[in-house]
């Protein structure tokens, strides 16, 4: 009834699974040799003859209606569309790429040596981005009063007076207006030039600033890459994201008596921030920030602030408490309190 | 299998020829199995249907109206699951496809009665299984099981999964039964270009049905694996890529999503050249612009990804593909308006769904195009936006395409006939409806509410209220449809042959047709829709 | 048209045997296609993870058996070869040569799972199995397990497909042995044997690919 059964194919067959055979030794001798990446081409190649032999002869395709090839092709087509637009994914979204490490390395500082040096232009540029970009919390006059600067605790930065935390030197003005600092956003956003400006006009509110060294300018020159600018959605991530938690470790802790009044003031009121050792290290969620940033607490014995060593200092800090680093007021303790807790915490820092 | 085929006396129908429940639960009839795939799924339509009222009625006010928020994660999904995968996937097909294609081609029964009458069981055991999972507590992912969730989420999401596994054989065997019926049966003189268009979509649509359900098959089936084993294709714990698990899902789901509309606009083939006394316009682009959907449908998957991490090559790619398919689509809305044009146009219940389908397909078909370019998409990915255009397509599209050709081929499948008032006043108030509800989530997602969400901001209360109104409109739209529709079958006219005046095969046999199809085998001499030659 | 002993298996909507014949294996091409996607989501999960573990694949399979792997190469083979020449004697009507190979065909079967099965033994035995007691300490790359993961279900799957064959052709055989199969009807033993040629088809690929990565 069907047109091939006129046919005798069974000479064919013996030759078709004596090709097998010879196709599955050959491909498994092969095996032992390294091709490197060709490899897998040269097993694919066999596997494919040996597939193609069993269709086509075992399975008929050769004698048969070609609507069963075209069908039993189509399955194959559609399988290396399958293969080929999941690689185009899988394949090219894996490719490694270079992970920028550095916060600030690979950033674009323009022509440093031209721009630190103040011009008229400069600073004349400078005042409008000022009061587009810094006037809300600085102030129009650099006062650290500006409208928005109510919020702050502690307040941004007066401009005409005061040691500057973050150096007065155009390079180290420079480098903060790209970080950032605490609740200082970074303007990284800006181009070089315009952070330049800035930089140049901030100092004209008080004259008398230190100047950058030679070395100063060369630094931060070597430290200008040649790569793309930050991206500042990027740098806030870096900045504001969870770091590792760091090794807990014991300072000095058989040393210190935790049961005294202060080690269970200190117990309940600030270990879940400092740690219970005053380690540190802890990632705290900044108030009422949102998107939320955290800060890592810093250990006892790396800070050297004045305050923490000077009792009255101490107490008054601790009552105002630091909104803008994420530390809460504490305000219902006795004097007799205060003393027994800050004579612990001296413990713990383990220095003075 | 051929114990009755030629025992049954003239003028009885294949309803009449056999009687009780046994004759029909292991009929053979491609007729019998057609109309039981109906009923099932019109089951499960309602059923879905009233799990978006219950959506729609707990978004109406920011914050809780009636159900707890996990409650509605599983309406959700459940309403995605039970309309994609037990109404709007096999309903064309296999019940309107299963009961026409045999006679359209002029053939008595489709090629593998057997195989028919399996996939319809096991389309019912899926369902079974489906709903059986409902009642051990329903999955909360979305019908789309997206990894890593489906893998820790603590709810029946195996058994869910299972069941679209057992049906995607039912959806499997539907499809080779019909490419070798339409390859294998055809009448003497039916050849492929005579074919009526809603074959042609059918063909085309049963490709995609043997191409891609295999591959949700072995999908859910590594998912369950993945559950129970932790083999790690999708944990990336393990060295897996959750995205990987999209890529599987949406290489069989992005296609079905034309396994769903191609059959709708077959119909609307049919139903506009006879309601408009024309020639089709362009039979031969229509006809290949189905296999070329067919084909680019499977080119364009990664549409769905465009947030989820995927490379920008592939990104890219998709996109452009995914603008493709626009272009075999065009064709046939250009075709279909082209038909209408100068014809002697019968605003029929049919002709007036055939025509909410242009309306409202096209809406959903451009607002397709906003989705695949790449940049607006990752504004409205995810937003309500997405949800108005696919209720444009599902809806707008497949559901008016169905019940265009429900009205169209009621008569000949119960023998009566329908009121016209009720249907005209019904497709008026679900076309209203429709657009009521959806038309405002477009402007929703376009402001940026996110899609599946339990509470929404209060900006957005009043729109999501007109939106609850409107799906209020398509519910009685429906209420009316269901009893004028049900009634019609104890009270309506007896039906005549042909009362719409078709040229298509099933024309030409009697409503409803006796069990063998046709008394004498036909011989076709003419196309489809030769109006002009009579 | 058909003649008077075929006539007896057409069933009433074919014209006659031939057409009947050739709409059977189109279906069971098209089922063929189903089952090519079914296990193309297999391998293109496995090319995507050599792709990106090329050196743990290159470890990981030093633990499968070439073996045992080329033996049930060569077993397959033989059950093509002996299947097509069953097909061959039942359209002869040679009934006694046909059980005789089917037979043959089916211990083939029977063999290729038994060594898969001391192969899977092993592995269990040292906890190369994809759950949560898997042993990576005999491995340098992590995600091992990915590699064996693939192992078990492509060979799973297609262990699963052999036994189905089996069955199948038990069927048939049975059925020759009844004298139910002449040259004017054997769809079934015709389909039977495109069905186990597929199965040889994937392990084709399966070896190459499991055991002799380098």
């Amino acid at each position: 009834m069907s047109s091939n059964k006129k046919h005798d194919h069974r000479k064919t067959y013996w030759k078709v699974w004596a090709s097998l055979i010879v196709l599955t030794i050959v491909t498994v001798w092969t095996s032992y040799y390294d091709f490197g990446t060709l490899n897998i081409v040269v097993a694919m190649l066999i596997a494919t003859t040996k597939a193609t032999l069993v269709a086509l002869f075992f399975m008929h395709l050769l004698y048969d209606s070609k609507v069963d090839t075209v069908v039993f092709a189509s399955s194959l087509v559609f399988l290396a569309i399958f293969v080929g637009l999941t690689a185009s994914d899988m394949l090219d979204r894996y490719v490694p790429q270079p992970v920028k490490v550095a916060a600030s390395g690979d950033n674009d500082m323009g022509d440093v040596a031209k721009l630190a040096k103040p011009s008229p232009e400069l600073i004349a540029q400078g005042k409008t981005l000022y009061a587009t970009n810094c006037a809300s919390c600085h102030g129009d006059s650099g006062m650290g009063n500006g409208p928005a600067a109510a919020a702050f605790n502690p307040k941004p930065r007066n401009f005409t007076t005061g040691e500057w935390k973050q150096g007065g030197k155009p390079t180290q003005i420079f480098q903060t207006l790209t970080t950032g600092f605490n609740s200082m956003p970074s303007f990284a956003a800006l181009p070089a030039e315009e952070r330049w400006a800035l930089v140049h006009y901030i100092r004209t509110f008080s004259p008398n600033r230190p100047e950058d060294s030679a070395a100063d300018i060369t630094a931060l020159a070597a430290k200008s890459g040649s790569g793309a600018a930050h991206i500042p959605v990027r740098l806030a991530m870096e900045l504001s994201a969870v770091s590792e938690a760091q090794p807990t470790y014991d300072i000095r802790k058989s040393a210190i008596d935790a049961t005294s009044e202060g080690g269970q003031l200190y117990q309940t009121r600030c270990a879940s921030c400092h740690g219970d050792n005053g380690q540190g290290g802890i990632n705290v969620r900044v108030l009422g920030s949102h998107p939320f940033s955290y800060l890592a607490t810093q250990s006892f014995a790396g800070n050297h602030a004045a305050w923490t060593t000077n009792m009255q200092e101490f107490v008054r800090i601790n009552s105002l408490g630091l909104p803008g680093f994420g530390k809460p007021a504490i305000n219902d303790l006795t004097p007799a309190q205060w003393q027994s807790l800050y004579n612990y915490v001296q413990q713990l820092a383990g220095i003075r | 299998m051929s114990d009755h085929h030629d025992a049954h006396p003239v003028g009885t129908n294949f309803y009449t020829d056999q009687r009780g429940l046994k004759s029909w639960l292991f009929t053979l009839d491609h007729k019998r199995i057609g109309m039981m795939y109906l009923a099932t799924t019109m089951l499960f339509f309602f059923v879905g249907g009233l799990m978006a009222l219950l959506v729609r009625l707990e978004l109406m006010t920011p914050g809780q109206t009636i159900v707890s928020a996990g409650t509605y994660n599983k309406l959700f999904t459940l309403h995605g699951a039970v309309m994609i995968f037990l109404f709007i996937i096999p309903v064309i097909p296999a019940a309107l496809g299963n009961f026409l294609l045999p006679i359209m081609i002029g053939a008595k029964d489709v090629a593998f009665p057997r195989l028919n009458l399996a996939s319809y069981y096991i389309f019912i055991g899926g369902a079974a299984l489906a709903l059986l999972s409902i009642v051990l507590g329903s999955a909360d992912t979305g019908w789309t099981f997206y990894t890593p969730y489906s893998i820790r989420s603590a709810t029946s999401v195996a058994l869910i999964t299972f069941s679209v596994f057992i049906m995607g054989f039912s959806s499997i065997l539907t499809g080779l039964n019909f490419i070798v019926t339409i390859h294998k049966l055809r009448a003497p003189g039916m050849t492929f270009y005579k074919m009526p268009l809603f074959l042609w979509a059918i063909y085309a649509t049963a490709i995609i049905q043997v191409l891609a359900t295999p591959v949700i098959g072995i999908t859910t089936v590594l998912l369950v694996i993945e559950r129970t084993l932790g083999i790690g294709f999708f944990d990336p714990k393990l060295g897996g890529d959750p995205v990987l698990f999209q890529h599987f899902f949406w290489f069989y789901s992005h296609p079905a999503v034309y396994i769903m509309i191609l059959p709708a606009m077959g119909i609307i083939s049919e139903v506009i050249a006879v309601f408009s006394r024309k020639h089709i316009f362009g039979y031969k682009a229509i006809a290949y612009s189905s296999l070329a959907i067919a084909l680019i449908s499977f080119l364009v998957w990664g549409h769905h990804m465009f947030v989820s991490g995927q490379s920008e090559l592939s990104s890219t790619l998709f996109s452009v593909l995914t603008m493709l398919v626009a272009i075999p689509t065009a064709i046939k809305v250009v075709n279909w308006t082209a038909t209408m044009y100068k014809g002697s146009i019968d605003l029929k219940t049919p002709m007036l769904y055939a025509l909410a389908f242009l309306f409202l397909f096209t809406i959903g078909g451009l607002t397709g195009l906003f989705l695949a370019t790449l940049a607006v998409d990752v504004h409205l990915h995810d937003t309500y936006f997405v949800v108005a255009h696919f209720h444009y397509v599902m809806m707008g599209g497949t559901v008016m395409g169905l019940l265009a050709g429900l009205h169209y081929w009621w008569p000949k499948m119960t023998g009566r006939m329908y009121s016209e008032k009720w249907g005209c006043v019904s497709a008026v108030l679900i076309f209203l409806g429709f657009n009521v509800t959806f038309l405002s989530q477009f402007v929703l997602g376009r402001d940026g509410m996110p899609r599946r969400y339990y509470d929404y901001l209060p900006q957005y209360a009043n729109l999501n209220m007109v939106s609850t109104f409107g799906s209020w409109m398509i519910g009685s739209g429906f209420l009316i449809m269901t009893i004028y529709l049900l009634g019609s079958l104890s009270r309506g006219a007896k039906a005549p042959t042909n009362p719409w005046g078709g040229k298509t095969l099933e024309w030409m046999t009697s409503s409803p047709p006796p069990t063998g199809n046709f008394e004498t085998v036909p011989h076709v001499t003419e196309g489809p829709y030769e109006y002009g030659v009579k | 048209m058909s003649d008077a002993t075929s006539g007896a298996h057409v069933a009433h909507h074919f014209d006659n045997a031939e057409q009947q014949f050739s709409s059977a294996k189109l279906g069971l091409w098209l089922f063929l296609v189903t089952e090519v996607l079914l296990f193309g989501g297999l391998f293109v999960a496995y090319i995507m993870f050599r792709a990106l573990y090329p050196d743990m694949f290159a470890e990981a399979h030093h633990h499968l058996n070439k073996v045992m792997g080329g033996i049930n190469t060569v077993v397959l083979i033989c059950s093509s070869l002996s299947m097509a020449m069953a097909v061959h004697f039942v359209r002869d009507n040679d009934r006694v040569k046909a059980v005789k190979l089917l037979s043959f065909t089916f211990l083939c079967g029977a063999t290729f799972m038994v060594i898969k099965f001391f192969e899977y033994k092993e592995k269990f035995a040292h906890h190369l199995f994809p759950n949560g007691s898997f042993d990576y300490s005999a491995f340098t790359h992590k995600n091992a397990n990915l590699f064996y993961s693939l192992y078990f279900i492509m060979t799973g799957l297609h262990g699963l497909h052999v036994l189905i064959g089996m069955g199948l052709i038990a069927w048939v055989l049975i059925r020759t042995r009844r004298n139910n199969f002449s040259s004017e009807y054997y769809t079934p033993v015709e389909l039977t044997g495109l069905y186990w040629h597929l199965v040889d088809l994937v392990w084709i690929y399966l070896f190459p690919l499991m055991y002799l990565i380098a």
